[in-house]
């Protein structure tokens, strides 16, 4: 492969979004490559600063139970509906949805008050206001570290779509050496790793995105961990344990001396791919 | 709140974020873009169903968000900042060799860089072409991969990923230009 061509395929190597054999090509010829090289080094610097300015500390509303009961409240019909993939729309919506309209602006705060007084703590608790729970079990505390991902807004201290990158990594910052799963095109991919504990204990933790959905793979020593309150069950001849804790699928499973376990609102079949051998 | 307006609020919550970082982008101030992220929602629940796949899709819910935001620029009725389209694609866009060199960037050591990075970026950002900074915003704020904004976009992959080499390329010109004007780098152009 000669320089133009990897210039031509620069930008899709670095966001992943390359074939494995065509990713391999512009690897071996970074390999060997020190100006396509620096150009990679140089474009993971910008983009991470693009990063930063998209994001430039941006706070979101808080996520409120109470925003989406008012969506549902408000159009309690479930019609299918063909408008979300049409060609751009020639109707303005507003005109046939008065309802829209009346509520344009200012609703956040008495909403968001609605919700704390109570709204979300009856109609859907694990939103609602509530004293800190006990993270004692297993489940509990990896639902609780992906938790804490999703509302810190993505603290990843390692940025890379490569397995191989990301449990190098993990492995010199935890200790902990995973074997991270590598996603088919059509799975989902890997986006990054950071250092995490669970239990006390120093463990890695990966994210991928499957369909769309945020999905977190925890690995780490498997003494002391107990699979308590979890239900076991059978898939391709292997024991798993299985939960839903705060909203997450929790599915988790013994690899040797280590304990491999993955959160998401997924369901349970897309998240055994995580940790199926 | 029953199960599946449960099941919509959790396929909304991890992207609870990443649509307000989009939104920001589309509207021209901070209200309009809460009430974007407010107006997907509502249109999202109204056509979602556990049945269909599509509409656990991230990309499903910036197609509505999109749809939303063309609306109000043909209504003229709020300010919204970028709204591009696929038809130009080939004909308005300037041809760049996509095999040519990427313009210079200083040659200055980390710390320094990042700080050049970190001060004009955001500028560069801004000059793109709107179908540039389209791509490079659902990319990069968005989250999503390039079919998933193939999808947002309604265009070939191949398209989006012609469109962002093109858009980051772009930026770079941008860059070196910037850097040229603070007396960074020499000037190539006498």
């Amino acid at each position: 492969m000669r320089c133009g061509d990897v210039h031509e395929y620069l930008f899709a190597f670095l966001d992943n979004e390359l074939d494995a054999p065509l990713s391999i090509e512009v690897q071996r010829h970074l390999d060997r490559c020190p100006h396509c090289a620096r150009e990679v080094e140089i474009e993971r610097a910008v983009h991470k600063e693009m990063v930063r300015a998209f994001d430039g500390g941006y706070v979101e509303p808080p996520f409120d139970a109470a925003v989406v009961t008012a969506c549902v409240t408000e159009n309690p019909e479930t019609a299918q509906s063909d408008i979300a993939l049409q060609a751009p729309v020639h109707t303005p919506a507003r005109a046939s949805s008065p309802t829209v309209v009346s509520r344009r602006r200012r609703w956040w705060p008495p909403i968001g008050l609605a919700a704390s007084l109570g709204i979300a703590a009856i109609l859907y608790q694990p939103w609602a206001p509530s004293p800190a729970p006990r993270y004692d079990r297993f489940a509990m505390l990896v639902a609780a570290d992906f938790e804490h991902f999703l509302e810190e807004g993505q603290p990843l201290q390692v940025v890379s779509g490569s397995a191989t990158e990301v449990a190098e990594w993990l492995s010199e910052q935890t200790g902990v050496s995973a074997v991270l799963p590598v996603l088919g095109e059509q799975e989902g991919r890997l986006i990054g790793g950071r250092r995490c504990k669970i239990g006390g204990a120093p463990a890695a933790f990966a994210i991928y995105e499957i369909g769309g959905t945020s999905a977190s793979l925890v690995v780490m020593d498997a003494e002391g961990v107990t699979f308590e309150g979890m239900e076991q069950f059978t898939e391709q001849g292997r024991r798993f344990w299985g939960e839903r804790c705060d909203a997450h699928t929790i599915v988790a499973c013994r690899r040797g001396d280590q304990v491999y376990a993955a959160a998401s609102d997924l369901p349970r079949e897309l998240l055994l791919r995580l940790v199926v051998d | 709140m029953d199960e599946l307006s449960g099941l919509f609020a959790s396929f909304v919550r991890p992207h609870w974020r990443r649509l307000h970082l989009v939104a920001r982008r589309y509207a021209a101030g901070e209200e309009d873009a809460r009430d974007l992220v407010q107006e997907t929602l509502m249109r999202a629940w109204r056509g979602f169903s556990p049945t269909e796949e599509r509409t656990y899709r991230l990309a499903w819910l910036f197609v509505i968000m999109r749809n939303i935001a063309t609306e109000w620029h043909r209504a003229a009725s709020r300010r919204v900042r970028l709204v591009s389209s696929c038809d130009n694609e080939l004909t308005d866009l300037a041809p760049i060799d996509l095999q040519e060199r990427l313009a210079p960037l200083p040659n200055l050591e980390e710390r320094q860089f990042r700080e050049f990075l970190r001060a004009q970026l955001s500028t560069a950002l801004d000059k793109l072409d709107d179908p540039f900074r389209e791509v490079v915003l659902l990319s990069v704020a968005g989250g999503l991969s390039y079919r998933q904004i193939a999808e947002v976009l309604d265009c070939p992959v191949g398209t989006v990923m012609s469109r962002m080499a093109r858009a980051r390329r772009a930026l770079r010109e941008g860059l070196a230009d910037f850097a040229r004007q603070e007396g960074l780098m020499r000037s190539e152009r006498s």
